[in-house]
């Protein structure tokens, strides 16, 4: 094994490749570390999965009974969509804003041992992932229950592929910006409560007078959440989901390699 | 990697710098740094929010196999960060580190246990966390065990064990690695009495096996009883580097002659 150190300024873009692609090289660690992780929240519990999915649960069945009978929808409509929009929007925030304390919370690690700062991404991306499996598998039951039907479409796999890499991207800026501006994770939490309410998640985006529609269509998440959720219910997603998420991926990779190549050698300074 | 390469441990320090910024809490927030960027960023810097701290200056050596380096200086000096450089947590901001061999450093070890598990488990998660292949782990774990003398309490979550027993299994598990080239900061010892002298013990069979050894003490008889070479570190510049026994024997120039031990000792 040989590890070299070496600071030279031409060299800062390749050590950034250099940790991204450790990083990845070390799945078999990070991939035990979080199943141990989800592992440790099953224990001394008799239910364990199914507390990680009871919020999900509860929030679907909360909102569908008060909303569906708002918009006078049966539970049988109401639920599928609520739930699916929930899960879908949990999967993004997860990845996403939630991401926040990554390096912040990894600081102990980062400053006694030393392992590509992706490594520790990785390990709450796997984690995340894993939440989302309970969620989804919650999802299915719940509209089995209410539907007696599963109409889960073949999309969704190539379409939570695309909403993850474009979360996870995002995610992973946003755990470097808040390890060295702490307001960033105090906002986030009111940031990821707004856009809760601002997306279509338990109201329809119909249901708005036109004006106001034109204003909700500039929330990138109306998109994500669209693109992640349709394939649940069966239906295809439309061009613009497609193509809003993908150019959300596409900036987001810029971004990160704006934000990583001067922050992955002050990191641990900052955490 | 090639054999004949794996059997060459060496370890290289090239004319480290290392220079860091300190952010206040103030500095670390969003609203100084756009007032900061209004003002052209000189406002803030210059209310010592933001201290830049030169951390090592020029540091340069060449460890070959069977080298013992110690690192002397007072606290502040710049000890740890060097073996922080050393070990790969910091970046040079100049000069490059070189090390052929696998590289361990035991400082601090403890970080990263999980109180609500058992030692076995932990043992898994300490070794995952410094990339020991898991396989390897858990030949090690009957071993570990043995020596930390846990007893049925192996299978408890760590919670439930006394201080003495957690530093037990944290000395056990630091003491496992046998890396080519050992970071240390301070000797390891652990604990009551009648593990002292096992203890002693384990750490000299940790340190004859591995190849480059550097030790960052504010003991002069463990610098002179395990190295043989000394590195003085005086404000971040090396103030002697060399054998170890002639900087003890003579009066060393001003700077270090506040070391009271190094005084007893001249």
């Amino acid at each position: 094994m040989t590890l070299t150190a070496n600071a030279s300024a031409a060299g800062e873009f390749g050590k950034a490749m250099r940790d991204i692609r450790d990083g990845l090289r070390l799945g078999p660690v990070w991939g035990y570390l979080a199943l141990r992780d989800i592992r440790g929240r099953y224990r001394r519990t008799l239910l364990g999965p199914f507390w990680i999915a009871g919020g999900t649960i509860t929030t679907a069945l909360g909102l569908a009974l008060v909303f569906g009978g708002l918009f006078g929808q049966p539970l049988e409509l109401a639920v599928p969509y609520i739930a699916s929009g929930i899960v879908a929007f949990g999967f993004i925030s997860s990845l996403s804003f939630d991401a926040n304390g990554v390096m912040i919370n990894a600081g102990g690690s980062i400053r006694s041992i030393p392992l590509p700062h992706t490594f520790y991404m990785w390990r709450y991306v796997t984690n995340a992932v894993l939440v989302f499996a309970h969620n989804l598998a919650a999802f299915l039951v719940m509209v089995l229950i209410f539907t007696r039907a599963v109409p889960l479409s073949i999309v969704l796999i190539p379409a939570l592929l695309l909403v993850a890499a474009a979360s996870i991207v995002w995610g992973f800026v946003i755990s470097l910006v808040s390890a060295r501006f702490r307001d960033v994770q105090y906002m986030l939490t009111y940031v990821g409560l707004l856009l809760f309410f601002l997306t279509p998640i338990f109201w329809r985006l119909s249901d708005l007078p036109p004006a106001r529609q034109a204003v909700m269509r500039l929330n990138p998440l109306l998109y994500m959440v669209g693109l992640a959720r349709k394939p649940m219910l069966g239906e295809l997603p439309t061009a613009a989901e497609w193509g809003v998420t993908a150019a959300i991926l596409a900036v987001g990779l810029v971004t990160v390699l704006l934000v990583f190549v001067p922050a992955r050698r002050r990191l641990v300074f900052w955490v | 990697m090639g054999v004949t390469e794996a059997s060459a441990v060496r370890l290289t320090a090239s004319n480290i710098h290392l220079d860091f910024t300190v952010y206040s809490l103030r500095a670390q927030s969003i609203r100084t740094a756009v007032v900061n960027a209004a003002v052209g960023g000189r406002l803030l810097k210059d209310r010592s929010d933001q201290v830049t701290v030169r951390a090592l200056k020029d540091v340069s050596f060449e460890l070959r196999e069977g080298d013992r380096l110690g690192i002397m200086g007072h606290n502040g000096s710049g000890k740890t960060t060097l073996l922080k450089v050393l070990a790969g947590i910091y970046e040079p901001t100049h000069g490059r580190v070189q090390a052929h061999g696998t590289v361990s450093s035991l400082i601090d070890i403890g970080h990263g246990l999980d109180t609500e598990s058992n030692a076995i488990d932990n043992i898994r998660v300490l070794g995952a966390m410094r990339l020991i292949p898991i396989r390897r782990m858990n030949s090690l774990i009957p071993e570990i065990l043995d020596f930390a003398d846990l007893g049925p309490y192996a299978y408890l979550p760590l919670k439930t064990y006394s201080a003495g027993m957690q530093l037990r299994l944290l000395f056990a598990v630091a003491t496992s690695f046998y890396p080519d080239i050992l970071i240390l900061d301070e000797w390891l010892g652990a604990g009551d009495a009648g593990f002292v002298a096992k203890a002693s013990m384990r750490m000299r069979q940790v340190v004859d096996a591995a190849k480059i050894i550097v030790l960052a003490s504010h003991s002069t008889d463990l610098i002179r009883n395990n190295c043989n070479k000394l590195l003085v570190l005086d404000h971040g510049s090396v103030s002697y580097l060399g054998e170890v026994e002639p900087w003890f024997a003579a009066p060393a120039p001003a700077p270090q002659t506040a070391e009271p031990q190094a005084a007893a000792v001249a």
